[in-house]
């Protein structure tokens, strides 16, 4: 007689697929495959695994800090460039307001109405060639002064106290 | 607690499976799972991106131009920057012509009614809203009658006027009122702010205006600019490209409010302001040339105006030029001219329809408004004779030491009659004599010697035949007759300034050369161009075009001119202590005479009188013309109405000029005195004191006692001449001597002084030709008949009213 064959080759006698427990095993493998696939792969040495949370916060802040500034200071350069313009307009708007005045009293004072007022007004008269002497200058015009050399010597020192307070502007 | 923390513990759990089991699910889906929803994502994603990338390559690259261009316009804001218009100041630093900024007052009458209605509407609701106890609401004022009621006023417009113009509702502009200054506008803006109007009711522009300060002086040369600033007349015109300078423009980025952003500019062009003039005209001597003009228009009822050149004769400098009557160059619209006016006048009292009498406004004020110096032509007359005489000269056809001429009163050239002034002739004449009395028949002689051809180029090398070139727009050319068609006839009135019509300021010209060694010089009247900092950017050069004659016939010609003056005592010319040379032209306005119908016709034959002079003789620094066109008084010569008006210039101006006088001992010698103060003098001190200065005294009270001189008559200080009479009264208890001024015009030197002196009174002779023989009293001080004290001084000036003085 011959010894049945165990060696579970026919499919009719894979007693394994009937084993739950290597499908478990399977299973349970492929599970933990699958977990592992999507876990999500940490850096090692990252701030968050880490916990710098504070290094992050600090960046943020100065970067922030770092904008807010530059914002700032071109705002504030917008408005002092407003200011500017608005003070050159004014200084524009004094200076013709200023040759308008200016005009309107050289009209006051032009020399026909001085002519007219001398000579109607105060009743002064032109003067007479008769009351002319003219006087014939062959030097330049010089203005000399005169220097007082006598000082002595407690003059020179009140000249020498008066110059410094001058220089000083008193 | 415990219980919630086992809560809590549950629901973790719970979500933690749930989250597993979705995630098994997700593993094991094979269909509409997550990959399908990344998938979708993704190109939802991817189709999101592409949208946007299409578009913003659509308006940055292929559209980038449209789009910044509209970008630009709607950020973007062009500003123009006006130029400021150059100042115009006279030698001497003195404002004439300077700009500032005015407004237009603008109002919009349908933005005005659709506020009024909103305003309307606002106060039924709050009436209907209003109860017992509330404030009181008012009566309603329109919004039109209210703005412009605050208009009329603050603008001194007619408000009927502007009520008329806000019933337009369609219209959104309306001026109300051109070139208004800031107190002005700062009166608008206030009302507008206190009564809540918005500035698109009423609102202003920005524009500008020309101030002249001194109104009339120089008015004519000046010009005077429109209301777009543009120079329309006179230097405004002639430099408005120098003056004017070029606007700038900027593009600003705007930001929401409408407020420029600075540093985002992409564009900026500066304004270039205008240039300024310096003028070579004199403010001073023009006042004085101005005012003399307008009294010698006065005094001779000059019908067609006159005008006054003075000029630098070395380098055609015009220090001074008017036209009298002038205009004020600050009102150009306003007529001055007395026959002017009357003319108007005139023609608005007679029938005449709104359209002649607008003509005739029009017509008349372009006539004030052109410069009679470089735009009006007139016949020389004898001024021209200086041009003949100095072209003969030149060609030695005559000489000042042996020509002589003969003057039987008329010529007959051609067959034809020419008339000497003096029908009777002056017999046998020298060179000298024959222009000093202006004789035609001699001068058609010197034409004759000279020929027709010499002539010719010597009124051509003159510059008779070219404007002059000066620098004024509107200069005429001249109406002559031309070298092929001088006849005999042609050239002996030509020889005599009868025939060719030029303009004052060519005559100046020819002048300038015959007394300054021969130099035909370019007149200009601008001296330096300065740009908006004060720096010089251009300086007016002396402009010689030619030499006409040679030095040596220039210094006969001054000695010839000066003896002119001097001759026979003096002419109304002469100043005493200077040396003046000059020559007197009276001419006939001929083609108006013939126009009108001559003798047959009634016609009444008009003149035009001139002087043309030069000073000092010796060494000429200035020439001087003036002419008056059409004097209609009692004198119409040009020694009587010219002549005295350069005299009275010089005697202000050369002064001015730095030209001082220097009397002969003759001259010195009458020279008058200063009166010296005596009051409080005894008699004898006094006496002493007056005889010093050259005085006579009369004593009124008791001379031998110890009174004292309680009033003298003349003042003190008064200038008289020496041998006067000097009243004194001695004591307190005095009546002042009363005497009435006698009538001297047209009396002689002698009897006038004999009138006067008999009347109590003392005389004081004025007038440049006081010692000629001829001269006759013209003008006194204190009016004949009038009462007052004896010893007073009546001032009488002397003219001599002949044709060759």
């Amino acid at each position: 007689m011959a010894v049945p064959h165990r060696d579970n080759t026919n499919l009719a006698y894979d007693l394994s697929r009937f084993d739950s427990t290597a499908r478990e095993q399977r299973e349970r493998e492929r599970a933990e495959e699958e977990k592992q696939r999507r876990q999500i792969r940490i850096a090692p040495h990252s701030v968050s695994k880490t916990g710098s949370v504070f290094k992050i916060f600090s960046v943020t802040v100065v970067l922030f800090a770092a904008l807010c500034a530059v914002n700032w200071s071109s705002t504030a350069k917008d408005d002092m460039a407003r200011k500017v313009t608005q003070q050159q307009a004014l200084l524009e708007s004094a200076q013709d307001d200023n040759a308008l005045l200016q005009s309107k009293l050289d009209s006051k004072v032009n020399i026909s109405y001085i002519e007219q007022y001398a000579t109607e007004n105060l009743g002064m008269e032109k003067v007479a060639s008769a009351q002319k002497k003219y006087i014939s200058v062959n030097t330049e015009d010089l203005i000399e002064v005169d220097e007082d050399a006598s000082e002595g010597f407690f003059g020179s020192i009140k000249k020498w106290f008066s110059d410094t307070l001058e220089f000083l502007g008193f | 607690m415990a219980k919630i923390g086992q809560r809590l513990k549950k629901g973790a759990v719970r979500f933690v499976n749930w989250v597993k089991k979705k995630d098994a699910e997700a593993v094991n889906d094979k269909g509409w799972g997550m990959r399908g929803r990344q998938a979708v994502i993704l190109v939802a994603a991817v189709g999101f991106s592409c949208v946007v990338g299409y578009n913003l390559l659509k308006y940055t690259v292929l559209e980038g131009e449209q789009w910044r261009v509209l970008a630009n316009n709607q950020q973007m804001r062009p500003l123009t920057i006006k130029a400021s218009r150059g100042s115009i100041y006279d030698a001497n630093g003195t404002v004439l012509a300077q700009s500032s900024t005015v407004w237009d007052v603008i109002i919009a009458p349908g933005t005005i009614y659709n506020a009024n209605e909103a305003l309307r509407d606002e106060y039924a609701k709050a009436k209907d809203k209003w109860k017992e106890g509330d404030e009181p609401l008012g009566e309603y004022v329109d919004l039109a009658e209210k703005i412009c009621s605050e208009l009329s006023e603050i603008l001194d417009v007619d408000k009927q006027k502007l009520l008329k113009a806000c019933e337009d509702h369609d219209n959104m502009y309306y001026i109300v009122k051109r070139k208004v200054e800031k107190p002005e506008v700062t009166l608008i803006t206030s009302f507008l702010k206190e009564n809540g109007i918005s500035s698109d009711c009423v609102y202003t522009q920005e524009s500008s205006k020309r101030y002249y300060p001194n109104g009339t002086l120089a008015a004519s040369i000046l010009g005077f600019t429109n209301y777009e600033g543009e120079g329309v007349y006179g230097l405004e015109a002639y430099y408005d490209d120098y003056l004017s300078g070029t606007d700038g423009k900027a593009f600003y980025t705007q930001d929401g409010s409408g407020n420029g952003v600075e540093y985002a500019n992409d564009y900026y062009y500066s304004a270039v302001d205008g240039y300024s003039l310096v003028l070579t005209l004199d403010e001073v001597l023009q006042h004085y040339l101005e005012k003399n003009l307008e009294l010698c228009v006065s005094q001779h009822e000059v019908v067609n105006r006159a005008c006054g050149i003075i000029m630098n004769c070395n380098t055609g400098a015009v220090l001074a030029m008017a036209t009298s009557p002038g205009f004020d160059a600050n009102n150009p619209s306003e007529i001055t001219g007395k026959y002017d006016l009357e003319k108007l006048e005139t023609l608005k009292a007679s029938d005449a329809s709104e359209e002649e009498i607008d003509e005739l406004e029009a017509t008349l004020r372009e006539k004030q408004w052109k410069n009679k110096a470089i735009t009006e032509l007139y016949y020389p007359g004898s001024v021209f004779k200086t041009v003949t005489c100095a072209s003969a000269l030149e060609e030695k056809v005559i000489s000042l030491e042996s020509s002589s001429f003969n003057c039987p009163g008329y010529a007959i050239v051609a067959g034809q009659h020419i008339s000497c002034w003096n029908h009777s002739g002056h017999g046998t004449l020298t060179l000298q004599e024959a222009i000093t009395k202006s004789c035609n028949p001699s001068f058609i002689a010197i034409g004759q010697a000279l020929g027709a051809e010499k002539f010719s180029d010597y009124f051509e090398a003159f510059g008779f035949t070219e404007p002059t070139g000066i620098d004024l727009p509107g200069e005429s050319g001249s109406l002559y007759v031309p070298r092929d068609r001088m006849g005999p006839v042609e050239l002996a009135s030509s020889s005599f300034g009868q025939t060719n019509k030029v303009t004052p300021i060519q005559v100046t010209t020819a002048i300038c050369a015959i007394v300054n060694g021969g130099y035909l010089v370019t007149p200009h009247l601008v001296d330096k161009v300065l740009d908006s900092d004060g720096n010089v950017v251009e300086t007016k050069q002396t402009e010689i075009k030619r030499q006409v004659i040679s030095e040596e016939t220039s210094a006969t010609m001054r000695g010839i001119m000066e003896n002119i003056v001097n001759t026979n005592g003096g002419s109304n010319a002469y100043i005493s202590g200077y040396r003046i040379g000059g020559k007197s032209g009276t001419t006939e306005r001929i083609d108006e005479y013939n126009a009108a119908g001559g003798a047959a016709g009634g016609a009444k034959m008009t003149y035009v009188s001139s002087f043309a002079a030069m000073a000092p003789a010796d060494d000429p620094q200035i020439v001087m013309l003036v002419m008056a066109d059409t004097p209609t008084g009692t004198q119409y010569y040009g020694s009587a109405v010219a002549a005295p008006v350069v005299s009275a210039v010089f005697k202000e101006g050369l002064e001015h000029l730095g030209i001082y006088p220097t009397y002969t001992a003759e001259e010195q010698a009458k020279m008058d005195a200063t009166v010296p103060y005596v009051l409080g003098s005894k008699s004898m001190n006094a006496e002493s004191s007056l005889s010093a200065a050259g005085f006579d005294v009369r004593f009124v009270g008791d001379a031998t006692g110890s009174a004292t001189v309680t009033t003298q008559i003349p003042s003190s200080g008064s200038t008289i001449p020496k041998g006067s009479t000097v009243v004194c009264y001695l004591g307190n208890d005095l009546d002042l001597e009363v005497g009435v001024v006698p009538d001297v015009t047209g009396m002689t030197v002698s009897q006038a002084n004999n009138e006067i002196t008999n009347a109590g009174f003392n005389i004081k002779i004025e007038g440049g030709a006081a010692e000629n023989s001829s001269a006759l009293a013209v003008e006194q001080s204190l009016a004949p008949g009038t009462e007052a004290y004896k010893g007073n001084v009546v001032e009488v000036t002397f003219q001599v009213n002949n044709y060759s003085d």
